[in-house]
């Protein structure tokens, strides 16, 4: 007879064990626990105490009416703190005449007897508590029953501790990989363009060498010699813009400078001054109350001389140009807004070209299609985004959002 | 090879690098081997002279063709060429000629039926010619 209870207690521990090592959070072992606890010892109640510091805290409970559930009591005021701290069981047939016992406590409860065993020996991070409501003596084997469950409970406490660890460090590192990817990608595209930029004037130059040496006429051989000025210019100009690309992606300890927007804007505008005359173009400027910001010095210049002269060489042959430069304020962003009424593109059939490298939309020999790269570099380098808006002869709006940097304590 | 007496009609340029336009013309032009090199800076001017073409035999043999340009690349080209193609009524070789080392483009043109084949830049002169006389004595 006592054979058989045994066997079905053990049965009901093995069955534990299995769910416990499925438990992949602390209330899903907590809800196995306070239901084995109870159900293998035959005890009237049951509960999960977890240590809090130096507080013992009622996380969970099974029971034929209330206990403690939620509360925390100190360590050395309650017999799961004294387990925890004695690192042993407390096995209580009187509870009323054991000094360990808060006695007002457990006045309102029904207990009159109970078993307390820690959660981890070396070093407890709880105990289990079970409770009868008759005056019993716990016998050995449920004590050891009880240890046996507090013991796995350790362990599958210990496995959701490290399951979570586990998650997380893949996560960072799953994370980790997408950025690494994508940098990967950007780079390897980076690199293609740059070959490709400086391949086709460096192969139309070897051409123009073997066929100088080729041809016997000297005029033919001058003729060809001419040919390589441009070449080289061209070579020259896109070598210079690629080394200000490669900057922009490996600045990352920018100097952040305290800015006067209307000053900037204005020295830009100076700058541009011969370019702006010869097309007869018209510049309205429109600044918030607050003109400081905080960014890059060089950054801000150019963004602004970059889409200022952009709208300035691909204005429309049919009317002077108008550009409308707009700094505002909007929630944590500080707006600029550069609209011109020039040439425009068509965003339909080039918009996800835009940005990027070489990539020209009219036929002008100046334009290399770096621009808006760099633009768009020197804007995301600081946490900003760019957008444009424009139909075809209208013209285009170049939106970007700046973020407002902080001048003292430059975040890392 | 050097019997072939039957020369190549047309052949288009494609390619906005007005540099490259000038030599190609330069090494084509002296063998001899083609009648006449038009020549566009984008895939727009190239697509829109072969609509204007009324007779098949005023349709261009080959077509050297760029990726990279402005207006509309190599790669639009080919998409508008496409469903073009069957009412020609000749056949067309395409090459592909770029500076292009990007294995994305050179597997995007291996994947087109309608490419010949894939040049990247430097072309030498005696690639030229060879690409050339190649194309005549099919």
């Amino acid at each position: 007879m006592q054979n058989t209870k045994h066997y079905k207690d053990i049965s009901k521990l093995v069955l534990a064990v299995q769910e416990l090592s499925l438990a992949r959070n602390l209330e899903g072992i907590m809800a196995i626990v306070r239901h084995v606890a109870r159900s293998i010892t035959g005890a009237d109640g049951a509960t999960f105490v977890l240590r809090d510091h130096n507080m013992c805290y009622y996380a969970d409970e099974d029971a034929i009416s209330p206990l403690w559930k939620g509360q925390r009591f100190p360590l050395e005021n309650c017999i799961s703190g004294w387990t925890m701290l004695n690192k042993e069981s407390a096995m209580i047939e009187d509870i009323y005449a054991d000094s360990r016992i808060p006695h007002e406590a457990y006045r309102p409860t029904f207990v009159k007897s109970l078993l307390m065993v820690p959660i981890r020996t070396i070093d407890p991070i709880g105990a289990i508590g079970n409770y009868w409501a008759q005056k019993h003596k716990p016998t050995d084997d449920e004590v050891t029953l009880l240890k046996a469950l507090a013991d796995i409970t350790a362990v599958s406490l210990e496995n959701v501790k490290i399951f979570h660890l586990l998650e997380k460090k893949l996560e960072e590192r799953e994370e980790m990989l997408l950025h690494v990817s994508e940098q990967n990608k950007k780079l390897e595209e980076f690199c293609y363009i740059i070959s490709h930029n400086l391949r086709a004037p460096l192969s139309n130059i070897a051409l123009l060498g073997s066929m100088i040496q080729g041809h016997e006429s000297i005029e033919k051989k001058l003729q060809y010699m001419d040919k390589l000025k441009p070449i080289t210019d061209f070579l020259n100009n896109t070598f210079d813009e690629l080394v200000q690309v490669t900057q922009v992606r490996t600045s990352n300890d920018l100097e952040i400078d305290n800015l006067n927007l209307e000053t900037e804007t204005n020295h830009v505008l100076h700058l541009l001054e011969p370019e702006i005359r010869s097309a007869r173009a018209e510049i309205k400027t429109d600044f918030p109350e607050r003109k400081s910001l905080c960014y890059p010095r060089k950054y801000l210049q150019s963004i602004i001389q970059n889409l200022v002269s952009n709208s300035i060489r691909f204005r429309s042959p049919d009317r002077y140009p108008y550009i409308h430069i707009r700094w505002f304020e909007e929630n944590e962003w500080m707006k600029l807004t550069i609209k011109d009424n020039g040439l425009g593109i068509d965003l339909k059939q080039h918009g996800e070209k835009l940005f990027k490298l070489h990539k020209t939309f009219h036929q002008h020999t100046d334009s290399k299609g770096f621009g808006l790269f760099i633009t768009k570099s020197q804007v995301e380098a600081m946490g900003g985004k760019i957008m444009a808006q424009s139909s075809p002869n209208e013209g285009s709006t170049f939106t970007v959002y700046l973020q407002k940097q902080d001048y003292a304590g430059r975040s890392e | 090879m050097q019997a072939e007496v039957n020369k190549i009609n047309t052949l288009y340029l494609v390619d906005d690098d007005k540099s490259f336009q000038f030599l190609a013309q330069e090494i084509i032009e002296p063998t001899n081997l083609v009648e006449e090199i038009k020549i566009f800076s984008n895939g727009l001017e190239a697509l829109n002279f072969l609509k204007s073409v009324s007779k098949p035999e005023e349709l261009p043999e080959i077509i050297l063709l760029d990726i990279n340009m402005p207006v509309m690349d190599g790669w639009e080209f080919l998409a508008e060429f496409m469903p073009l193609q069957p009412k020609l009524g000749k056949k067309i070789a395409i090459y592909i000629v770029s500076s292009s080392i990007s294995p994305a483009d050179m597997q995007r043109a291996r994947a087109t039926s309608l490419v010949t084949d894939y040049i990247i830049k430097p072309v030498s002169e005696s690639q030229f010619i060879e690409l050339v006389r190649n194309l005549k004595s099919k």
